[in-house]
């Protein structure tokens, strides 16, 4: 938290190295955000690319309130977004791993993941939209709920909904792959209270 | 029946992309170009009379763009009023509570001349670390003592302290009786009536965010100038100035460089 107060501190006095720092920090935790969201290699890599840029670009006028790593969190959402709606398809791609990178048998890999991830990235890309958004900005963004209300303009309930939901419904497929190695199971199963009730099948 | 397994756990810990080599040197490159694409802007926009000679060295660049903030942030009488709800009890309490820090400083007669610039590291345990041009000196302040130790940074061999009364002065003044404070290194200026108080500020985002403070000397136009974050109230920058000669110290405070033990270990220097 100092380290973020003191990187936007020089941020906003020009200094490149804060800026290279502060991309080394959060790169890899913004593609994997927009991956999420957007579940294609080069759609996620032009999203951070672009907020990074605008970022760039904004030393002059960067407002220093607000932690830094909500409000990368906050310009990656807003571009996966707009981006979507740019092109307006749903953001999943369910052929498997060539969405998660264009070369992904060669040395140099655009983006790098394990299987398990990009397993549970396709479960997420089979998610209704709202249900997704909030899986993923509190789950991955570690955003609080409140916050993610604010920013989509519905009530912490809504918002809780949708993420109980979501969380039901990637069990749901999870447990249902064949190839995946693990069961999970329901809040309930999970406490010994009422074994196997909701696990959708 | 095998545990069940945690969906948010397992998400968390093992939804994870991370660029390639290439990917992660293209966009850091588009990036770095972009800041300095809008630094140049800003320059050629807001400060034409800044002068050149400041901007062509890299240590000063630090020094230069914090003059931007001075003029920008503060108003023509820059002593007047006062608008901070941070008392400076706050700053200087803050400071003490930090574990360690890094220190620059940069000192200069003109602001065209090179500046001298001496770092100070300070360890968890008051272990101190400094840089004075090619001289590497060594200060245990544990325990109340002031041990100090120099080295010659290239042959690594012990040298005469005598040659670095600044640092120690500064260090002297840091850590009185083994305790690192802001207050004895401010104290140390003799002060006008008003002794050190808020500074009112023009409404921009930085002073938003920032409370600044000012000493006067109490007989001569000298006068110190110190920044500080008004959320977590860490002082980020002091600024000495003696306008009739142009000296010109800013000292600037960096909390999140954590050094190992054996940094500030004269005898693991010596035998490097």
């Amino acid at each position: 938290m100092i380290e973020d107060e003191m990187l936007k501190w020089k941020f906003k006095l020009g200094s490149r190295d804060a800026l290279r720092r502060i991309y080394e920090k959060y790169l890899d935790q913004l593609l994997t955000l927009a991956m999420a969201l957007l579940n294609d290699a080069a759609a996620a890599e032009d999203v951070v690319h672009d907020v990074f840029v605008s970022f760039a670009e904004s030393a002059e006028d960067f407002k220093l309130a607000g932690n830094l790593k909500s409000y990368l969190t906050t310009c990656v959402f807003n571009h996966s977004l707009d981006r979507i709606r740019a092109n307006q398809r749903r953001p999943s791609r369910l052929d498997g791993a060539e969405s998660i990178s264009s070369d992904s048998d060669g040395p140099a890999q655009a983006i790098i993941s394990s299987e398990q991830a990009q397993r549970l990235n396709l479960a997420i890309a089979q998610l209704p939209d709202e249900q997704r958004h909030v899986v993923v900005l509190h789950l991955k963004g570690q955003m609080k709920f409140k916050d993610i209300a604010r920013l989509q303009g519905a009530s912490i309930n809504t918002i809780q909904g949708r993420y109980r939901y979501g969380l039901d419904k990637l069990r749901s497929i999870l447990n249902s792959d064949p190839l995946h190695p693990r069961r999970f199971a329901s809040p309930n199963e999970a406490t010994g209270e009422n074994a196997g009730a909701g696990v959708e099948k | 029946m095998k545990p069940a397994d945690n969906i948010e756990e397992t998400i968390k810990k093992e939804l994870n992309f991370s660029a390639g080599a290439e990917t992660h040197d293209r966009i850091l490159s588009d990036v770095l170009q972009a800041h300095e694409n809008s630094m140049k802007t800003k320059s050629a926009s807001t400060m034409p009379n800044l002068g050149r000679q400041i901007m062509k060295s890299p240590i000063t660049k630090l020094a230069a763009a914090a003059a931007i903030i001075i003029a920008i942030s503060v108003v023509i009488n820059p002593f007047g009023g006062s608008v901070s709800n941070v008392a400076w009890a706050d700053i200087a309490e803050r400071f003490e509570s930090v574990p360690f820090f890094n220190l620059t400083i940069y000192n200069s007669y003109d602001t065209s001349a090179e500046a001298m610039k001496i770092e100070i590291w300070k360890s968890e345990n008051s272990r101190v670390r400094a840089h004075q041009g090619n001289n590497v000196i060594f200060a245990d302040f544990a325990d109340g003592k002031e041990d100090f130790i120099a080295f010659d940074r290239t042959t690594k061999q012990p040298i005469d302290d005598g040659g670095l009364f600044l640092i120690k002065v500064i260090l002297n003044d840091l850590c009185p009786e083994g305790r690192f404070s802001l207050n004895t290194l401010i104290n140390s200026f003799p002060s006008d009536d008003n002794g050190l108080t808020p500074v009112q500020t023009a409404d921009t985002a930085a002073s938003r965010e920032t409370v600044v403070f000012a000493v006067r000397h109490k007989t001569t136009p000298e006068w110190i100038l110190i920044w500080a974050l008004r959320e977590s109230k860490l002082p980020m920058q002091v600024r000495f100035r003696d306008p009739r000669s142009n000296e010109c110290s800013d000292i600037f405070f960096n909390y999140s460089e954590k050094k190992d033990a054996a940094f500030f270990d004269p005898n693991a220097f010596a035998h490097q």
